[in-house]
């Protein structure tokens, strides 16, 4: 029963360990906004003086050897401060860093899958201009499966690697509010067109897929999450 | 109520596995199941686990020694695969950090090489108390187990605070997960495999069965619910300090 008494008090301390730690990145997180404000501005004329050796020689010779200690001891506290400092400033330019890199990083895919969006349905709407219904419609269906997979990677949910959302994904983003619920309906015409079950007009179809795409900055993405 | 077979028992051990079945299909509709394959099939993995032991359990025509067995079985599959998702969440951690990552690989390794050996002693300290061999041997099994997942993940997390490493929201909600469960089963293990409260061991079912269910409700909030956007924070630099800095630096460069 020893034994067992080590072992649990071991796990309770790896556990408040664990908890500490988890607990310590929370607030780190919630406090990313005040990170900026917490940099140290730091005096690099004076730090230089410090670590002059000139600055050090004149005064050696011209203090007493007991003050010159005295003063060479303040001036190395003084040192170790300003480089502590510039530390801590480091490492806040790098979670500012870390945080600046994932948040362009979905912003930036979610940005070329709009592209690619919008390609899509300039070209389809051409298509449907002259004539070319058929060839236009899956081009709809593409714009408004890309411009959903935008949202998701604006919300960080797109699986890497995919450039289209599927119909689940569609029908939980509208669930969501994240997108309007024209596109589910739209998809669900253009398949069905596809199919052969229906024919559908383009023009109210390529209308949806633009309204989906300028929809793409306008949702409230905390209301979608 | 904090008996064996009372309401709250039932709801401990069924509630938990169906919210993990449940999460294993809203991340398959996510897509998250090909970001962490490994936490998908052990999410489903419980849920499988639940679905064969709860009615082996409660049963009446199955015998002990059969329920066991099976419990054994599950267990050796359920350390195989949880020690799989630690190793999930290091590569998932550190993949950011390649220069980094070899390491942690090593300190890892000698790590897990360390634990193997403390389990393994603990393990031949502990008696085998009960006639049905089964019984203490998964207990044991259990403690060992923990023991080892709980020196990895609790490494894990030192190595990351150590060097100020970004967490990725869902891998730290699993390995946070994983944390707090391996922690407290591996002390409520250690308490049974040894011999400890003998006729008060359903408190230590209740535990184990109320932390894994705060466990997964744990993965549910980071899985499901999306953090803070840091994007909006889109810090504002004091320029003046960086004009300072990268005026100190070009100096350095020069020179």
């Amino acid at each position: 029963m020893t034994l067992a008494i080590f072992i649990v008090i071991a796990a309770a301390i790896a556990l408040a360990i664990i908890l500490q730690i988890a607990v310590s990145r929370s607030l780190q997180t919630s406090r990313t906004a005040g990170r900026a404000a917490r940099i140290q501005p730091i005096d690099v004329e004076a730090f230089r003086n410090l670590v002059d050796p000139a600055e050090d020689g004149y005064l050696r010779l011209r203090l007493p050897p007991p003050q010159f200690r005295h003063v060479r001891r303040q001036r190395l506290l003084a040192m170790a401060a300003y480089v502590k400092a510039a530390g801590r400033n480091a490492d806040i330019l790098i979670r500012i860093g870390h945080a600046a890199l994932a948040s362009s990083d979905a912003r930036a895919r979610a940005g070329t899958l709009r592209v690619q969006a919008e390609r899509a349905l300039g070209m389809a709407r051409a298509l449907a201009a002259g004539g070319f219904v058929d060839e236009a419609l899956p081009l709809v269906a593409k714009a408004i499966a890309a411009g959903a997979a935008a949202r998701l990677a604006a919300l960080g949910e797109l699986a890497v690697g995919a450039t289209l959302a599927t119909p689940t994904q569609v029908h939980d983003l509208v669930e969501r509010g994240a997108l309007i619920p024209q596109a589910e309906t739209a998809l669900s015409a253009l398949w069905s067109a596809a199919s052969g079950k229906a024919g559908v007009d383009a023009d109210p179809l390529i209308e949806v897929g633009m309204r989906v795409i300028t929809s793409l900055g306008e949702a409230d993405v905390a209301k979608a999450a | 109520m904090l008996r064996a077979h009372s309401v709250l028992w039932h709801y401990l051990w069924t509630a938990p596995n169906l919210l993990l079945a449940v999460l294993a299909a809203l991340m398959w509709r996510r897509g998250l199941h090909k970001r962490f394959p490994v936490f998908w099939i052990y999410a489903l993995f419980e849920a499988i686990q639940w679905a064969v032991l709860y009615p082996l359990d409660l049963l009446p025509s199955v015998a002990p020694e059969n329920f066991w067995r099976a419990y054994w079985l599950s267990l050796l599959v359920e350390a195989l695969i949880t020690f799989a998702l630690v190793s999930e969440i290091f590569t998932n951690v550190l993949r950011p950090y390649p220069g980094l990552a070899q390491l942690a690989t090593l300190l890892g390794r000698w790590t897990g090489v360390l634990l193997v050996i403390v389990a393994a002693v603990t393990a031949a300290y502990a008696p085998i108390d009960n006639p049905l061999w089964l019984i203490p041997a998964s207990h044991i099994l259990q403690q060992a187990v923990y023991m080892i997942e709980c020196g990895v993940v609790f490494f894990l997390f030192v190595f990351a605070a150590y060097f100020r490493l970004t967490w990725n929201r869902a891998a730290f909600g699993i390995a946070l997960g994983l944390g707090v469960s391996s922690c407290i089963h591996l002390a409520t293990w250690a308490v049974m495999a040894n011999g400890g409260l003998a006729q008060r061991r359903y408190l230590l079912d209740f535990v184990n069965l109320a932390t894994f269910h705060t466990c997964v409700l744990m993965w549910f909030y980071y899985f499901l619910i999306p953090g803070k956007a840091t994007a909006k924070s889109a810090l504002r630099l004091p320029e003046h300090n960086l004009e300072v800095w990268n005026r100190e630096l070009e100096r350095l460069l020069q020179q």
